[in-house]
């Protein structure tokens, strides 16, 4: 240690010479430090320069490669994919390659690869890429067609009340109740009816059994009280008296006999009369059932003057059975009267059972017939019991009044059955129109061109198809039993059809718990709501549906006649399909041969099923049913159709359930003829002023036929002049399809099936350049470029390699 | 020189201008490369830009173009928006059709880039990034080729401490851009 330093001593002391080059010696020990960091510095900046630039080259090289896109895809989807035609990375490495002497003095690239991802074959990416789309364009559309989002869900709200339409059904339901009681009450009736002869028949035996008895009791005394008299010891042996005794055994037995069967009939008479006014007090309860039904329905006021037509003819029926039923027995006192007439027949009976009159030992508590007898005795013993329990004409009062009822109140006037005959022609006519698909749409798509393998069809309209042909069936057999002069026919048609119409309104209701699935999440979640409505925004506007594929574009102007082309479509018949059709397509699932759908796209969106004209037939009947539930309430609250019905009398529910059933069809039938009809009605077809517009409309609409224009006319008197169409949102074909996809479709759905259908499309238009794919249908690339920041001196020491690498990983997209 | 006298004063004479000279140079460095930077920048930007102005100008109608209606209300709206846009941000013409006039909408959208669309700002910053004679110092050439736009900028970047006026540095940058739509 002490060499070293006296090493270094004499090392200073040779080279530093007192101060000479302190100074400098100073200045580079402090100044190098600081130099080399601000070299440092300086590098550092370049460094991240040199970043900088790098990733901004490789976004725009990245922009570059996806402006090559899909040309198809843009033209006719609107939406963007990089071009299958060439590869992403040669195109991506070209690009590259003339850009990156831009950076030479900076950067010395090593590997760079670019890649696709996000492709349209995820559900997110296409639902991301047509929400950024639609938010402008959908936007823009639907604020040009003067569609409110808010102000249509406010009064979609209102319309599809279900709360309204569900006191709408308690008050068909309580109609039913009422008529089934009524009917029950005028069975039980006529059972009485049987019951009274009956008793009338026995209690006139068991008199003339009494008197019988008298007589012959009066007709042994007397035999005997002359053979007393006659001196003959043996009285019961002699042949007069054992005959007269004989003849007295056989009345005592015909008369206990007869006795019996009156306490019989008594017994059975009371049950009867107990179940006749258990059965009025079920035709009261429902008929209050009924009015607080009425009182829950809004416009009580209106209501009273229609629909309480059928209830107020069965109330009057049910009051003509009560008057004769309190007219032939004393309501309070006959159950005891009949009781106590019947305890005693039962202990005259046992009376008679106790006579002795053979002479023999009469034992105790016995009745003795003998010569100390006289008649007013026995006349006494035995006096017929009184038998005023139900009045003596019971059978002939009830038969006058259920005659009454059979020929007055079971029927109406020719006139207005024949209008209800007419009324339910028309909307079976309607019901069976051939509108439900264009025929030239017919493709039965291959699963080979799905791209979703397995769509699911939700078409739950089967039950409802059935409830409607029962309640028709319902309404004529009614209008029918109302020409037979049978008042419990009529009654029992009544109830019948009530009960079809309650049916029916149910399944209507169920279709809208099950179809209209968005409504209360669309009310209450406004974001939600809002892409939901550009996604169905997007599908109506930019696919063909059955009114627009021959002349109809996309938003951006793509001709849908050219879809209808590619898929060598023909036009055909133009309106044709009817309900049955679409029961017998219900298996949509069966493949076909078909590379794509030549026009219904849109329904297929809706529906999903493989069978074009299946998409087509459900959606028509999708929007028959929402115009039902739609229109049930404007019906309902129409003077003039409550007029209309109230004038149908007793048939009241006919009218309802006809206009129900028309009023709808015929608005659908306007839709695919291409006109428009208000979302939101005030006027009705099914009224003076509404037959009016629906003549000046109908015109030239095909499915409204003549016959249904003659019957219409006929049963509604249309008004004179012209009339105002009035209601709220007037909508399309198209905007109904829209409003359906937004209460209706899962947002999943739709997306698996716009999917579906650009698949199709583009493999078709493809199809001599290259297979195409949608899983390749990339919206962003992936690059990675692995390189080192060059020297800041272009030294050859240096030159090489410079000592940073650098590593970047970039992701452009659309 | 046998003495110690004026040694020191020497020895700062020699070497302090030159460490003071040796770190001006740095910092000149340094003002280079962010200069490089900023225009770089700036061109890549503008490449960008301009490449996607031919899709705009394809999918929406424009009423001064054409001088005719619009054919929808979509393409009114678009067409109202992009004509309050600054022009140097966007281009309502089909300059891409011919390519003349291609170098103009370039050298419009890099001033959009440098300083916000004001020419003299962007004039002003680029003298004091270092480029000779700022904006007007700049020559752009805009070529269309096969549906590309090569956009190529030659200027001289003058070093910070440049007294005598003779270290110019020439600059040359070229991008190539993919046109949209075209």
């Amino acid at each position: 240690m002490k060499n070293f330093i006296k090493k270094s001593v004499a090392f200073f002391n040779v080279h530093i010479n007192g101060y000479k080059g302190a100074v400098s010696l100073l200045l580079i020990l402090t100044m190098l430090p600081m130099m080399t960091a601000a070299l440092l510095v300086v590098e550092s900046a370049r460094y991240q320069n040199a970043i900088q630039s790098l990733d901004e080259m490789l976004d725009c090289v990245g922009l570059s490669s996806i402006a090559d896109y899909d040309k198809y895809i843009e033209d006719r989807f609107d939406l963007l994919a990089v071009s299958q035609k060439k590869s992403i990375n040669t195109t991506f490495n070209d690009y590259l390659q003339r850009n990156l002497p831009a950076l030479k003095n900076v950067y010395t690239s090593s590997t760079t690869n670019a890649e696709g991802c996000l492709p349209l074959s995820e559900t997110a990416v296409l639902k991301e890429q047509i929400l950024d789309y639609s938010e402008l364009s959908v936007g823009i559309e639907t604020f040009y067609e003067g569609f409110n989002i808010d102000e249509l869900l406010s009064k979609l709200q209102e319309a599809i009340g279900l709360g309204d339409i569900n006191k709408y059904m308690d008050t068909a339901s309580g109609a039913a109740d009422l008529a089934t009681a009524a009917s029950d009450l005028i069975t039980e009736l006529k059972e009485l009816k049987e019951k009274s002869s009956d008793y009338e028949t026995k209690k006139s035996e068991y008199e003339q059994a009494a008197d019988d008895f008298y007589e012959k009791s009066d007709s042994l005394i007397s035999i005997l009280r002359s053979k007393t008299e006659s001196g003959v010891d043996d009285l019961y042996s002699d042949s007069e008296v054992s005959q007269k005794v004989n003849d007295l055994k056989t009345g005592i037995t015909t008369f206990k006999d007869k006795t019996g069967a009156l306490s019989d009939a008594t017994k059975s008479l009371k049950e009867k009369v107990s179940s006749c006014f258990s059965k009025l007090s079920d035709v009261t309860e429902k008929a209050g059932s009924l009015q607080r039904s009425y009182e829950q329905i809004p416009g009580t006021t209106l209501q009273d003057q229609c629909t309480t037509s059928t209830s107020e003819w069965v109330v009057i029926v049910a009051d003509e059975a009560t008057d004769v039923l309190n007219e032939v027995v004393d309501r309070g006192s006959y159950a005891s009267n009949m009781d106590t007439q019947k305890s005693r027949l039962d202990d005259q009976k046992s009376k008679l059972s106790r006579i002795k009159c053979d002479g023999s030992d009469p034992g105790q508590n016995n009745y003795v017939i003998d010569v100390s007898s006289n008649r007013s005795d026995i006349e006494r013993d035995f006096s017929k019991i009184n038998t005023n329990a139900i009045r003596n004409n019971a059978s002939s009062l009830i038969d006058g009044t259920v005659s009454d009822l059979d020929n007055n109140r079971s029927t109406i006037e020719e006139n207005t059955r024949a209008d209800m005959g007419k009324l339910l022609d028309v909307a079976v006519e309607l019901l069976g129109v051939q509108l439900f698909y264009d025929g030239s749409l017919d493709s039965k798509i291959s699963s080979n061109v799905l791209f979703q393998t397995n769509p699911e069809m939700s078409l739950t309209n089967t039950l409802i198809t059935d409830a409607i042909t029962k309640v028709l069936d319902g309404g004529r057999g009614f209008i029918e039993a109302l020409g037979e002069f049978n008042i419990l026919k009529a009654l029992k048609s009544l109830a019948e059809f009530l009960v079809g119409i309650v049916e029916f309104i149910a399944s209507i209701v169920t279709w809208i718990g099950e179809t209209l699935i968005n409504l209360a999440t669309l009310l209450t979640s406004g974001s939600e709501m809002f892409k939901t409505f550009l996604l169905s925004g997007y599908c109506i506007y930019n696919l063909p549906c059955r009114t627009t594929f021959e002349s109809g574009k996309s938003i951006s102007g793509y001709s849908y006649k050219k879809i209808f082309d590619m898929f060598e479509g023909t036009i055909g018949n133009r309106f044709t399909g009817c309900l049955d059709d679409l029961k017998n397509m219900a298996d949509g699932s069966e493949d076909g041969t078909d590379l794509g759908f030549k026009g219904a796209e849109s329904e297929y969106v809706l529906i999903g099923s493989k069978n074009e004209l299946l998409n087509q037939s459900a959606t028509f009947f999708n929007i028959y049913l929402f115009r039902l539930v739609l229109d049930i309430i404007p019906l309902f609250k129409n003077e003039q159709l409550s007029a209309i019905a109230g004038a149908a009398n007793v048939a009241s529910w006919v009218v309802w359930l006809v206009a129900i059933l028309a009023e709808p069809m015929i608005d659908t039938i306007m839709l695919v003829n291409g006109q428009e009809e208000n979302l939101i009605k005030e006027t009705v077809y099914f009224s003076y002023s509404g037959n009016n517009v629906l003549m000046h409309r109908a015109a030239n609409i095909t499915g409204l036929s003549d016959s249904v224009k003659s019957k219409l006319s006929d049963s509604i008197t249309a008004e004179n002049g012209n009339a105002d169409y009035k209601g709220f949102l007037p909508m399309n074909y198209q905007e109904h399809l829209l409003i359906l996809l937004l209460l209706t479709a899962s947002p999943t759905e739709m997306l698996a099936r716009i999917q579906d259908l650009i698949n199709m499309e583009t493999k078709e238009y493809y199809k001599d350049d290259f297979d195409f794919s949608l899983t390749n249908t990339y919206t962003n690339i992936k690059i990675e470029s692995n390189g080192t920041l060059n020297s800041m001196f272009d030294l050859e020491l240096l030159t090489a390699d410079g000592p940073f690498s650098i590593s970047r990983k970039r992701f452009v997209g659309y | 020189m046998k003495d110690t006298k004026g040694s020191v004063m020497l020895e700062t004479s020699i070497f302090l201008p030159l460490f003071i000279f040796l770190f001006l140079f740095l910092f000149g460095l340094f003002s280079i490369v962010i200069a490089q930077n900023e225009v770089n920048h700036a061109l890549i930007q503008s490449s960008k830009s301009v490449s996607l102005d031919p899709y705009l100008a394809e999918h929406v109608d424009s009423i001064e173009e054409s001088k005719e209606f619009w054919s929808n209300f979509g393409s009114m709206f678009l067409d109202i928006v992009r004509s309050s846009n600054d022009a140097h941000f966007s281009s309502s013409s089909d300059w891409y059709e011919t390519g003349s006039g291609a170098s103009t909408v370039v050298k419009d959208r890099f001033v959009g880039y440098i300083s916000g669309g004001d020419e003299n700002k962007a004039n002003e910053k680029l003298k004091k990034l270092g480029v000779e004679n700022g904006l007007n110092g700049i020559l752009f050439i805009s070529n269309i080729n096969d549906g590309n736009i090569e956009t190529t900028i030659k200027y001289n970047l003058k070093f910070w401490f440049n007294i005598f006026d003779i270290g110019k540095i020439p600059m040359e940058q070229t991008i190539v851009s993919k046109l949209w739509g075209v």
